[in-house]
């Protein structure tokens, strides 16, 4: 390590066990794993070092779908465990996934960069959501702060402190509807 | 951290916003943010700690394109947002990483994402490096298309030599990605950049 910047990239959240599969339900649902989970305390983005401050969201797990079910992938910063609301850090949106298919692999990743600090704080987000529907065939979509090109910021206060969630919702209620992550890490880059 | 090695992770650079789009340009380009761009200090390798140092550059956004040649490339510049030389190819001073000129693809406000691992083989004057990674380009929600990124487009890979002109000797390095296009009318733009000093 050089001291360069004089930060080091830090996991903030390990998840130690399978998330909760999610399925019979069109629900706004936390599926990463509750233990372990990346949790950013308040004023981790200070006004002195917060701006540039950078987390990267990593996660794999599987999914089953019935038919082409709709899905919404999204990176929320809670203030309270397991309660997804308002405006995520980073959303697909309404995307159409792998179409009937059982327990195929998918992954995320995603960085999440401060722009602005304070009540009216902004990020950046930009990555990519991608389903395995196959060996050799892939459905992958952004997952980001906006659907804009160029991307554009979201709003989040940093004042609070915030667990750091991945969340999806099903657009169609299917018990063959199920998603279930298996592997969850938050790194705090700097 | 378990301390095995001595060493930790390290994020050099992290952007806090949306870099340039390059639309036309046949002029290598640099388009990862200049704000919060990475930069390695002289001496960053050094002969002591310096062999198997390695970074993690990961880059992402959206691309557009109808009908042209795209290059993409990891450069270490003395200077920020200052693109180098005349082309992008391995080869090329500074050029850590490169794709071959990227064709037959066809997107619009496609997301992109490169990856590419930097590791250090010979420090010095002629410092020499490893750099292997891919860039995937998706094309539509279903489709994707795969490109490689490394210090040559040789197999087996064989090092990239920074500074063997004596433009770049030792000295600092703004770690930023380029682009050109072989022809006008296209657009990429970096949304995301990071780079880790891994080691």
């Amino acid at each position: 390590m050089s001291w360069t910047t004089g930060t080091q990239t830090e996991a903030l959240g390990v998840g130690i066990a399978n998330g909760s599969a999610y399925g019979t339900s069109t629900t706004l649902t936390t599926i990463s794993p509750l233990t372990g989970g990346g949790y950013c305390p308040a004023n981790f983005w200070l006004p002195s070092y917060g701006i540039s401050k950078s987390l990267l969201v990593k996660a794999y797990g599987v999914l089953s779908t019935t038919g082409t079910p709709n899905i919404t992938m999204a990176i929320y910063g809670d203030t309270a465990q397991n309660t997804p609301s308002g405006t995520p850090l980073a959303t697909t949106g309404v995307v159409a996934t792998a179409a009937t298919v059982t327990n195929v692999p998918w992954e995320l990743d995603c960085v999440i960069s401060n722009v602005t600090t304070g009540s009216s704080g902004t990020f950046l987000s930009f990555g990519i959501f991608k389903i395995y529907s196959s060996a050799t065939a892939i459905v992958a979509n952004r997952i980001s702060s906006s659907t804009a090109n160029p991307n554009t910021a979201t709003t989040l206060s940093t004042l609070s402190a915030y667990y750091i969630e991945l969340a999806a919702t099903w657009g169609t209620n299917s018990s063959s509807n199920t998603i279930t992550c298996y592997s969850y890490t938050v790194l705090g880059l700097n | 951290m378990s301390w095995t090695t001595g060493t930790q992770t390290e994020t050099l650079g992290a952007n806090n916003a949306v870099g340039a789009a390059l639309t036309a340009s046949a002029t290598p380009t640099v388009i990862s943010p200049s704000t919060g761009a990475a930069y390695l200090p002289t001496n960053f390798f050094l002969p002591s700690y310096g062999i198997g140092k390695s970074l993690l550059v990961k880059a992402s956004g959206a691309v557009t394109i109808t009908a042209a040649n795209l290059t993409l490339a990891v450069q270490a510049s003395t200077a920020l947002g200052t693109a180098l030389g005349s082309g992008l190819v391995t080869g090329t001073t500074g050029i850590l990483a490169s794709t071959n000129a990227v064709a037959g693809v066809t997107a619009t406000n496609a997301p992109w994402e490169l990856e590419c691992l930097i590791t250090c083989v010979t420090t010095g004057s002629a410092a020499t490096f490893l750099a292997s990674g891919s860039l995937k380009i998706y094309t539509t929600s279903t489709t994707w298309q795969n490109f490689r990124v490394g210090s040559t487009q040789s197999n087996p890979n064989t090092t990239a030599t920074i500074g063997a002109s004596g433009t770049v000797l030792n000295g600092g390095y703004y770690i930023e990605l380029s682009a050109n296009w072989s022809t006008t009318s296209q657009s990429i733009t970096c949304y995301s950049y990071i780079c880790l000093g891994l080691n």
